[in-house]
């Protein structure tokens, strides 16, 4: 592939923002966690609007203030998330724009994050985003500075090259899907609650049945302050070990709820250490993790225990949903104004986007 | 031909972990016979991986108790591969096979990079040579990684080294720390908070995300231990900052 010469500057990160894929697989032995995006599906919802194969790293960027701007070429974006988005041209004029559609920003315009609405991130894709694979992934695990920019997060001044791109159209989702996109950040329970399924065990048995009925009871947990990509800690009224909290060293896998002797359960997320010598009361399934890894501090959330099996056919359902969303693709209602301001290229046949869906 | 009874750490049981992984469990105590039967399980199922008869397993994750599986529950289900690996589990039989490598590590004892090597052996009535010599003199096996990247837990050590860890974590263990707690023995690859022993400093890096296995060692490995005076250990150290230490260099 041949360097488009255009590339995407970093004017601002937000309150952080790094490279992300699927995750680094198979290293969990060497005690290297996967990383990876905390909203996975999202991911391959926003490569799939620039055309990127499906193995692409997307900017994930937490909170406001994530600043880009096109360099030395024109580049292709879609950004996704419940974000609030402004766009700025070469001369410095200002106007509003959607996520959940790419856009091609023109040397010189840029976009910033405003907001990233109901939930702590949102992403970015670039088209064409030319970054090194490390040990198998392009993520950035910064702890042994892995992956993403120089084996780091992004910062101010950094500039994501690309190489040549196709002329693809531009595409949104379909109207009807935005619900769908967003539901896969959320988890029911209702009342501003996220009920999480979750399969008990490994070491349910260090836990009175009182306690187990307590970690999956009415009253809900707080999403504490202390939560970031390796872990989500919670607040409530400890739990209590039925012989202590210490356990020879078992591997930890995303989604397992660690509680330590302070009785507070720590959901664990992506840049978790592999092993810990803590009792698990449970793990999270796949299809609710994203929701409470999205879920900013003071959110309240509930636990419903599931058998492994439940987890598969949600998994398996969630995965026709994506799919779903991914077949429905298409060049974005043209809304007056915006379009023209943007400079969208609205003309040309659709992109396949199942190509790009994952097997 | 009598069968005889089957030792404790060959039962195993099979615990949930969500719907994309399943834990192999042999027990719940660090015993190297146990942390043999688990990684001879971890290597007949890469065989039977390497063969495509494991679809949807991920990778697997050895530790003194068990062995996780991780798996795509698009591909297959817990049940499935619960099913696959007990098969496997009988064939898994003969622990005494090692794939691991063999290292030999420098370490410079005690001074500003040991603090806990004259309590610890004070302790066990040893003068702080014989506790070096009783370090070296071992060969341990790395029986899992985990807690950071490329922080191996190595046993078992000599008896009389073995002791709980510090009641008092330290905030901040220098990276390349040679440490003591329990039966094992560790070098901490990165500056972290630490709870163990500290009896020296090992000049060769254990992680490196540059070089193509970015832990210098993997489960299964054998190490063992050799003393070097200051100005090795200087020289070691400053061969490291000019790029030209590198890890095969320490195969044994």
């Amino acid at each position: 592939m041949v360097s488009s010469g255009a590339g995407l500057g970093i004017e601002a990160t937000g309150l952080s923002s790094a490279l992300q894929d699927r995750g680094r697989l198979g290293l969990r032995r060497l005690g290297i966690p996967w990383a990876g995006t905390l909203a996975e599906s999202w991911r391959h919802i926003a490569n799939a609007l620039v055309g990127n194969p499906i193995d692409a790293p997307v900017v994930e960027t937490f909170e406001a203030g994530l600043t880009v701007q096109a360099r030395d070429g024109a580049v292709r974006i879609a950004t996704v998330g419940d974000l609030t988005l402004e766009h700025g041209d070469a001369q410095g004029s200002s106007a509003p724009v959607l996520p959940w559609r790419s856009v091609t920003l023109q040397p010189g315009e840029r976009v910033r994050v405003v907001s990233t609405g109901r939930f702590r991130l949102g992403l970015l894709a670039l088209a064409g985003i030319d970054v090194p694979v490390h040990h198998g992934s392009r993520s950035s695990y910064a702890r042994a500075g892995l992956g993403g920019l120089d084996g780091r997060p992004l910062v101010a001044g950094d500039r994501l090259p690309t190489v040549a791109g196709t002329h693809d159209p531009d595409l949104g989702i379909a109207e009807d899907d935005l619900d769908h996109c967003l539901d896969l950040a959320r988890a029911g329970g209702g009342e501003g609650t996220l009920l999480l399924r979750a399969v008990p065990g490994p070491q349910d048995e260090a836990f009175d049945a009182d306690q187990l009925a307590r970690f999956f009871g009415e009253r809900p947990w707080t999403v504490s302050r202390e939560t970031d990509r390796m872990g989500c800690r919670l607040d409530g009224e400890p739990l209590v070990h039925r012989h202590g909290a210490d356990i020879v060293s078992d591997a930890i896998v995303p989604g397992s709820v660690q509680v330590p002797g302070t009785g507070r359960p720590i959901v664990l997320l992506n840049d978790a250490h592999t092993a810990g010598g803590y009792t698990k009361i449970a793990t999270v399934i796949g299809t609710d993790l994203m929701a409470l890894a999205l879920a900013r501090p003071g959110a309240k959330v509930r636990f419903a225990p599931v058998e492994a099996a439940e987890g598969v056919r949600l998994a398996r359902h969630r995965h026709t949903v994506l799919t779903g969303i991914l077949e429905r693709l298409t060049p974005p209602v043209r809304v007056p104004g915006t379009a023209e301001l943007l400079g969208a290229n609205l003309i040309g046949g659709v992109v396949n986007a199942l190509e790009d869906a994952p097997a | 031909m009598v069968e005889p009874p089957a030792p404790e750490y060959l039962a195993v049981r099979v615990r949930a972990a969500g719907e994309a992984a399943i834990v192999i469990e042999y027990g719940d105590t660090i015993d190297p016979a146990r942390v043999a039967r688990v990684q001879a399980l971890d290597r007949a199922i890469e065989t039977a991986r390497l063969d495509g008869s494991l679809p949807g397993v991920i990778e697997t994750v050895p530790t003194f108790r068990s062995l996780a599986i991780l798996l795509d529950p698009l591909v297959t289900t817990p049940a499935e591969v619960t099913d696959m690996v007990l098969q496997l589990a009988p064939c898994a039989e003969d622990p005494v096979t090692r794939s691991g490598r063999e290292w030999c590590l420098p370490v410079h004892y005690g001074g500003g990079h040991g603090p806990d090597l004259a309590s610890l052996a004070s302790s066990a009535d040893l003068d702080e040579a014989e506790a070096i010599r009783r370090h070296c003199e071992g060969v341990v096996d790395v029986f899992m990684l985990g807690f950071l990247p490329g922080f191996a837990f190595m046993g078992t050590t000599d008896p009389l080294l073995q002791q709980p860890r510090r009641g008092e974590p330290r905030v901040r263990v220098p990276a390349g720390s040679v440490a003591l707690a329990m039966q094992l023995t560790a070098v901490y690859p990165w500056e972290s908070p630490g709870g163990w022993h500290l009896i020296g400093h090992c000049p060769v890096a254990l992680f490196d995300a540059s070089a193509p296995s970015p832990t210098l060692l993997a489960p299964g490995d054998r190490v063992r231990f050799r003393a070097i005076g200051v100005d090795e250990h200087a020289h070691l150290c400053a061969e490291r900052a000019a790029g030209r230490l590198h890890g095969e260099q320490f195969l044994w």
